[in-house]
C-alpha cells in the first residue's frame, strides 16, 4: 500500500499511517494479517463517543505534570513540534494530551539527558560514521541546540514563534530540519534532531506512563496494545484475537 | 591493601554462560572454584519490572555502565581506533550471568555441513568450487562428535523446540542446509 502522505487535502491519519506502514512496537512489528485484523475490528466498530472528548481529562490532574529541565518557552515549543508529529485526530489524543513533552523533559533532567551511562570523557577525536556518536555534548544540550533552532528558523522564515505557527507552516518547519539542507546548526545537525524528537515521541506516547507519557494508557488504549501483562496463560490458547484491559508497571506493585 | 584470601586451585574470570558452565563442571568432578564476577548479582527479585520496554530495551538496563568502562574500537586499519561512547550496533553484558542474561535465547544447533564447510563443498562441487584466497576451514571437530554435549547444553538451559526442523530429521531445509 502506498503511505505517500495526501498534500492538499486532509493529511492523512496517523492512524492509516500506523497501518500502512506496520509500525514496529513493543519489539514486534504490527503489520501482516494480525496489523490489519486490529485495524478492520477498530474501523468497522462505530465509535460511540467523540474521541478525545469522553476521556479523562489527560494533561491534567497528575503531579509529574511539571518541569524538572524545560524553561515554559521550550516546554511550549516542544509541545507544538510532538503534536505535529503525533496529532490529535479522530480516532484519539495527540502527543500534547499524551503528556509527551513531559515525558521528554523527565527524560533530559535524569540519566539518558546527562548521558551518564555513556563514555564522556576525552581525548575527543572526530570519527568514521561505522563509529558512532563521538561528540562531547550531552543529549540534554543538543536537544535545547535544536529547539533554538526551531526558534530562530520559525521567527526567520515566517516572523512568528513556532507555536503560534499555522499547522501546515509548523510542518514545513520540521520537515525543513528533517532534510537539513536549509538549516544549520552550531554543535549538532538538523536532522538528529528531527530525529530524536520524533523518536522522543513516540517513546512517549507508547512508553509506561511512569515516564509521564501515555496519559492513562491511552496511547496503548488506541492500539489495543495491552501494555506488560505479566503473563498470557489464561489466553494463548484462544482463537481470535482476545482483547484485553491494558495494564501498567503500576499494577505489578501489589 | 591485598586481603589474602585462601588458596583454590582455580580461579575464574568472568561468570557468563563459558565461566559458569567451567565452573559447574569443576565442582562437580570435585574441584574447588572460586568465579569472579566484576558486575551485580542477580536474581528474581530484580526482575519486577522487567516488561519496561524503555528502560530494558531502549536504555539498555542491563548492559555494561560505559561511563566506567568501554572499548575501543575501528573498522579498517587505515581508522584511528576510538571509544564506544554509546550503545549502537553491539552490545557488552555485566553482571552474574554475562551477556547470557540478556541475550535472545535462540540456540540453534549449528549443522554438520557448518563444521565441515570446506570438506563437504570440496566433496560435492570439486576443489574448483573454492576460489583461490578463500579461506573456509573445516572446524576440526565434527557435528557428531559435539552432539552429546547440544544435548547436554539443551537440557541445562532447558530448550525446547520442534522436532521435524532438528538438523537431524530427514526433513525440508535442514537436509538442503546439510548439503546431502
Ligand atoms: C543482545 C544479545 C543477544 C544475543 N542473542 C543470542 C542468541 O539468541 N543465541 C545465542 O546463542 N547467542 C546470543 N548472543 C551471544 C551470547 O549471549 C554470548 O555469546 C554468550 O552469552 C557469551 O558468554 P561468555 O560467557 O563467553 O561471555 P559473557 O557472557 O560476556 O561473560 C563474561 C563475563 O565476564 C565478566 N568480566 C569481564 N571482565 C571481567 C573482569 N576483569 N573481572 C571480573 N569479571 C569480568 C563480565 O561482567 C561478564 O559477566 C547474544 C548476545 C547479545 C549481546
Amino acid at each position: 500500500m502506498p503511505t505517500t502522505p495526501n498534500k492538499d487535502s486532509k493529511p492523512m491519519s496517523r492512524r492509516a499511517f500506523l497501518r500502512n506502514s506496520g509500525l514496529a512496537l513493543g519489539g514486534v512489528v504490527l503489520g501482516g494479517a494480525f496489523g490489519t485484523a486490529i485495524w478492520k475490528d477498530r474501523e468497522e466498530q462505530p465509535q460511540e463517543a467523540p474521541p478525545g472528548a469522553s476521556q479523562t481529562p489527560a494533561a491534567s490532574g497528575s503531579y509529574q505534570d511539571a518541569l524538572m529541565f524545560f524553561n515554559q518557552e521550550q516546554f511550549r515549543l516542544t509541545e507544538a513540534a510532538v503534536e505535529r508529529i503525533y496529532p490529535e485526530d479522530e480516532h484519539g489524543p495527540g502527543a500534547k494530551k499524551l503528556g509527551v513533552a513531559y515525558y521528554i523533559d523527565h527524560q533530559l533532567a535524569g540519566n539518558w539527558g546527562s548521558n551518564t551511562k555513556d563514555y564522556m570523557m576525552g581525548p575527543f577525536s572526530p570519527g568514521e560514521a561505522t563509529q558512532g556518536y563521538q561528540g562531547r555534548l550531552t543529549r540534554a544540550s543538543m536537544f535545547l541546540i535544536g529547539l533554538n533552532g526551531l526558534k530562530d528558523y520559525s521567527q526567520k522564515t515566517y516572523g512568528k514563534a513556532f507555536p503560534e505557527l499555522e499547522e501546515a507552516e509548523q510542518d514545513e518547519v520540521l520537515k525543513a530540519f528533517e532534510k537539513g539542507d536549509k538549516v544549520k546548526l552550531n554543535g549538532t545537525d538538523a536532522p538528529s534532531f528531527f530525529k530524536n524528537l520524533r523518536t522522543f515521541t513516540l517513546e512517549g506516547v507508547y512508553a509506561d506512563p511512569m515516564y509521564g507519557g501515555n496519559k492513562d494508557m491511552q496511547g496503548w488504549k488506541m492500539r489495543n496494545y495491552p501494555g506488560n501483562q505479566m503473563s498470557y496463560y489464561d489466553q494463548i490458547e484462544k482463537d481470535g484475537l482476545v482483547k484485553l484491559e491494558p495494564k501498567s508497571l503500576r499494577d505489578h506493585m501489589a | 591493601m591485598a586481603n589474602p584470601l585462601p588458596k583454590v586451585p582455580v580461579v575464574i574470570v568472568g561468570m557468563g554462560w563459558a565461566g559458569g558452565i567451567i565452573a559447574a563442571e569443576l565442582a562437580k568432578a570435585g574441584i574447588k572454584v572460586v568465579g569472579l564476577e566484576r558486575g551485580k548479582k542477580r536474581s528474581t527479585e530484580d526482575y519486577f519490572m522487567v516488561h519496561d520496554e524503555l528502560r530494558y530495551a531502549q536504555r539498555y538496563e542491563m548492559m555494561q555502565d560505559l561511563s566506567k568502562e568501554t572499548i575501543t574500537f575501528r573498522n579498517t586499519e587505515k581508522a584511528r581506533a576510538l571509544p564506544m561512547r554509546t550503545y549502537g550496533s553491539f552490545l557488552i553484558g555485566d553482571g552474574l550471568g554475562g551477556a547470557g542474561v540478556h541475550w535472545n535465547g535462540q540456540t540453534y544447533r549449528f549443522l554438520p555441513y557448518d563444521f565441515q564447510i570446506k570438506s563437504m563443498t570440496v566433496d560435492r562441487y570439486g576443489a574448483g568450487k573454492i576460489p583461490e584466497g578463500m579461506q573456509i576451514q573445516d572446524w576440526g571437530i565434527t557435528y557428531d562428535e559435539l552432539e552429546p554435549y547440544f544435548d547436554k547444553f539443551e537440557k541445562t538451559a532447558g530448550i525446547s523446540g520442534e522436532k521435524d526442523t532438528h538438523p537431524n530429521a530427514p526433513s525440508g531445509q535442514a537436509t538442503i542446509r546439510r548439503g546431502r
